[in-house]
């Protein structure tokens, strides 16, 4: 055979090993299985799927420098050999058609190429002339080295904390949720609960679409005779709803009722864990004096009595849903025989009430002991795959700094320069913008106020995902003294308003760690080179700050005045990883998480040597060294027996407490409505959201044949009912309108999901269609982050199927 | 480009058969053991665009309730730097 015919003979077995794997359902969850067989052609390797935060793991094929192959990977734990259609595409993802291999600056209306060396000539001149007008825009697509890097760079070389990343458009209110009730971020649970929950609660999520690996988990075990009772509390029926027993059907912000009617039940009916609580628990409420995370503390008898009006009926009348069901929720919860989970993402974070009902969703597993058995947690999801390992650990956040540091406590800061030999005062104590505000400051001209200058976006794409984007992102076209750098792989609705284009590699193309949903740090070498001269955004960031180095820019040197990325060889000897064609001589992945691990110390979410990572499929934080010199993960936190961190004979003890006694908090908040609510010049809710076939904002997902064509373009959903009244038919032409902008969209009646009345649903997958020219920026107070979920928008049809015939 | 692909059948025998005799005359596919009413496939194309149309022709056949998209290898299939500066200056 040749190597072409053996090869081809190669594929077609694996694919159908594959096929034939999944139809006999072999495995504990029917998998597609393929071998990676020492004698194939294709060097197998393992690495963390790029899309979602569900962190699956794949087998990556390469053969003469191409990756020809993706499988499941049958040795992770957390997919066990299962991937989503996107994960079986993610090779694709690299040899899209349009990659970037050049710098290119804009000049006037064109776009010139240019080399690196001008590229950083560029940047650094930028920086030099106003680093406090200066702002760097990631996301929880960083790998936690390049996010690492990037706030190193900020925060410890310009002084400068304006840096914040997309995934505060998508958990930061999960974080300020986590912190507001333990003190400390991130899920106490992992995926293992869904393996033993009796009940499992969507609270305005749709993991069907956004994490399948996940809810195949649930659904296979079902499928295996296990009872699971699932239940989904939506604004609209979706896929995951085709699975559930119920579907309760909420108006807009009625998740914060319902969640006040089950404590109110809880309490009324006395089935509430009253040991838990007493032995576990404060009560807190929102201190209109001072708004903050800490709240005011309460009574138990005040928080019965703030709950008191909650009845199941007043409940219905505030959230749509039937009393009864609120009864059946009460029950579940009331049920300690039973082991809960709730999940959530997008649905309670994009949200004005975000971070209350996050605490109060954590606050009925703890009001009701459903807590720290395996099958009973509150676990929230990440739409991105690095969004808890590179945002909400390394804390590449406006006023964070690693290890759950924040920049505005004097010790922390303290800490941090110790940790990076800076000199005392070099950390900036004031938070810089946040997402929305720093957009806002750069979309506004200088003399009007618009104090950012200059915003560096890498791994993300905000032309596409800022809300309002009229004004938080177009309205920079035209001002002269903006200047937006761009570091992608593809040209995206990002790179349409760019001055500097700096093309990235990505994925296997380059060394990358992230860290998934529960609390899972994932390592992977680079397999492939990347096209032209596309180079890794870690390079990027180090290439610039020795730039300004050499420029005699004093922030980028330490107190002994080495450069702030010193990377030495095993000889101690170092080596100039700024350039390109010494960057790969050493592994600065690993020098970079090597510094970075004593921080993770700091807030229990211990990292194991970056070795262990190599070796693994990942492992759980904290993880701790063992008497025998092994390293242990930890399954469930706070939890006697699992958790190292706490202390004998506690049984639970929330370590990170905010009232220092070992205590969570129990949040009561009052029911707010939305932001804005329909009215009649706009009288359907319009919410936006992801579907399966596309990852985020499309960039990638779109460029895969497969996908594009299984989901083109973004489309409205409409009710039936609103439908016929405006005399839209599917297929059907219409423009939609809020007071923000409008869109021509093509209808489709009631679509892959079922919106009620009143409601319509948009993806905003599409660049060609931008659905966030109308979406709203009302952001929670605490984690400003916005409500894209809820916009009032009205609806016309502008062509029919019919017309567009003729 | 090769994939591997999971045809669920119908339930109903006849209309099972007339798909898997349908499936059996096409070039392109290549099945494996049935297990149940599920059938593995191998689909092998010259473009992406045929790997599609021919997966969705079997999602439509009456006798096959859905089909998954298990395995897939990716062709050769590059672009230029050149297209991509005038794409950008257009
Ligand atoms: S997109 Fe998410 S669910 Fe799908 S394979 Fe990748 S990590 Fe898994």
């Amino acid at each position: 055979m040749t190597m072409d015919q053996d090869r081809r003979h190669f594929i077609r077995s694996a694919a159908m090993s594959a096929a034939t794997a999944i139809a006999s359902g072999s495995g504990p969850f029917s998998l597609p299985i393929v071998h990676a067989t020492e004698s194939s052609p294709i060097s197998w390797k393992k690495a963390p799927c790029r899309f979602c935060g569900t962190g699956c793991h794949v087998q990556v094929g390469v053969e003469n420098g191409r990756v020809v192959a993706i499988a499941g990977d049958q040795d992770a734990e957390v997919n066990k050999g299962l991937l989503c259609v996107k994960g079986y595409h993610v090779g694709s993802v690299l040899y899209g058609k349009d990659r970037l291999t050049r710098p290119l600056l804009r000049r006037g209306d064109r776009y010139e190429a240019i080399s690196w060396d001008q590229a950083l000539d560029v940047i650094a001149s930028r920086i030099e002339a106003a680093p406090e007008r200066f702002a760097l825009y990631g996301s929880g697509q960083w790998t936690i080295p390049e996010g690492y890097a990037a706030q190193k760079f900020m925060k410890g070389g310009l002084s400068n904390n304006h840096i914040d990343p997309n995934a505060r458009l998508c958990m930061a209110s999960a974080v300020t949720g986590f912190l507001a009730t333990y003190g400390v971020d991130e899920p106490a649970g992992c995926f293992d609960d869904l393996d033993h929950c009796d009940v499992l609660i969507l609270w305005g999520n749709n993991p069907a679409e956004m994490h399948p690996v996940l809810f195949s988990r649930v659904v296979d075990r079902r499928s295996r005779g296990a009872s699971v009772e699932m239940i989904d509390i939506s604004t609209r029926r979706t896929r995951s709803t085709e699975q559930c027993q119920h579907y309760l059907e909420m108006k807009p912000n009625g998740d914060v009722a319902i969640a006040n009617g089950i404590a109110h039940l809880l309490l009324k009916n006395g089935t509430y864990d009253r040991a838990f609580v007493e032995s576990h628990c404060n009560f807190k409420a929102p201190n209109p004096d001072k708004p903050n995370l800490h709240g005011k503390s309460i009574r138990f008898d005040e928080y019965r009595q703030l709950l008191e009006p909650y009845t199941p009926e007043y409940v219905e009348k505030l959230s749509g849903v039937p009393a009864e069901q609120i009864r059946m929720l009460g029950d579940r919860f009331g049920n300690r025989d039973l082991k809960i989970t709730s999940l959530w993402c997008m649905g309670m974070n994009q949200h004005t009430m975000g971070t209350a009902i996050n605490t109060m969703v954590h606050g009925l597993h703890l009001l009701s002991g459903h807590f720290g058995r395996p099958g009973d947690a509150p676990t929230s999801l990440t739409g991105q795959p690095s969004a808890c390992g590179t945002v909400r650990e390394v804390g590449t956040l406006a006023h964070a700094l690693p290890g759950g540091r924040l920049v505005a406590k004097p010790e922390h800061r303290q800490q941090t320069e110790a940790f990076w030999n800076l000199p005392e005062g070099r950390v900036n104590p004031k938070p810089g913008y946040h997402t929305v505000k720093m957009w806002e400051q750069f979309c506004t001209p200088a003399d009007q106020g618009g104090d950012i200058d200059t915003i560096w976006v890498q791994v993300t794409n905000p032309g596409q995902t800022l809300p309002n984007l009229h004004k938080l992102f177009n309205a920079k076209q035209g001002l002269k003294e903006k200047f937006l750098i761009v570091s992608d792989v593809y040209p995206t609705a990002t790179t349409q308003l760019a001055d500097l284009i700096l093309p990235s590699a990505m994925w296997v193309e380059k060394n990358g760690v992230f860290g998934n949903s529960e609390r899972r740090t994932q390592q992977w070498f680079k397999m492939v080179e990347p096209p032209g001269e596309a180079r890794d955004d870690l390079w990027q960031t180090l290439a610039v700050a020795h730039r300004l180095f050499d420029r005699g820019f004093a922030g980028m040197r330490d107190k002994e005045g080495r450069f702030l990325f010193e990377v030495v060889d095993d000889s101690g000897t170092p080596v100039p990883a700024w350039q390109w064609e010494h960057y790969y001589d050493v592994n600065v992945d690993k020098h970079l998480f090597e510094e970075y691990r004593p921080f993770t110390r700091l807030k229990h979410k211990d990292l194991a040597p970056y070795d262990e990572y190599v070796r693994t499929r990942g492992m759980r934080w904290p993880v701790v060294e063992q008497s025998d010199g092994t390293w242990a993960e930890t399954r469930f936190r706070f939890v006697e027996g699992y958790d190292p961190y706490v202390e004998e004979g506690s049984e639970i003890q929330f370590y990170h407490s905010t009232t220092q006694d070992h205590r969570a908090q129990l949040w009561f908040h009052p029911y707010e409505p939305p932001a804005e609510v329909p009215d009649v010049a706009y009288p359907l809710m319009m919410t936006t959201g992801r579907v399966l076939e596309h990852w985020h904002s499309g960039s990638m997902t779109r460029r895969i044949p497969q996908l594009s064509q299984a989901m083109p373009s973004a489309y409205v959903e409409m009710n039936p009912d609103d439908a016929r009244e405006r005399g839209i038919h599917s297929g059907d032409q219409v423009v939609i309108r809020s007071r923000r902008g409008e869109l021509k969209l093509v209808a489709w009646v009631n679509g892959r999901g079922r919106p009620p009345r009143g409601t319509v649903f948009v993806p905003f997958f599409d660049e060609t269609l931008l659905i966030n020219e109308l979406t709203l920026d009302a952001l929670d107070p605490f984690s400003k982050q916005p409500d894209y979920k809820k916009s009032a928008v009205e609806v016309t049809k502008i062509v029919t199927v019919h017309d567009k015939k003729e | 480009m090769i994939s591997g692909l999971v045809a669920t059948l119908n339930t109903d025998v006849e209309l099972a058969q007339s798909a898997l005799q349908a499936i059996g005359l096409h070039p392109a596919l290549e099945s494996g053991p049935q297990k149940g009413c599920r059938l593995p496939l191998v689909l092998e194309t010259r473009t992406p665009a045929e790997s599609h149309d021919l997966t969705n022709w079997l999602g439509e056949l009456l006798g096959v309730e859905h089909v998954d998209v298990v395995y897939v290898d990716l062709g050769d299939d590059s672009g230029s730097f050149e297209k991509l500066v005038s794409h950008l200056n257009k």
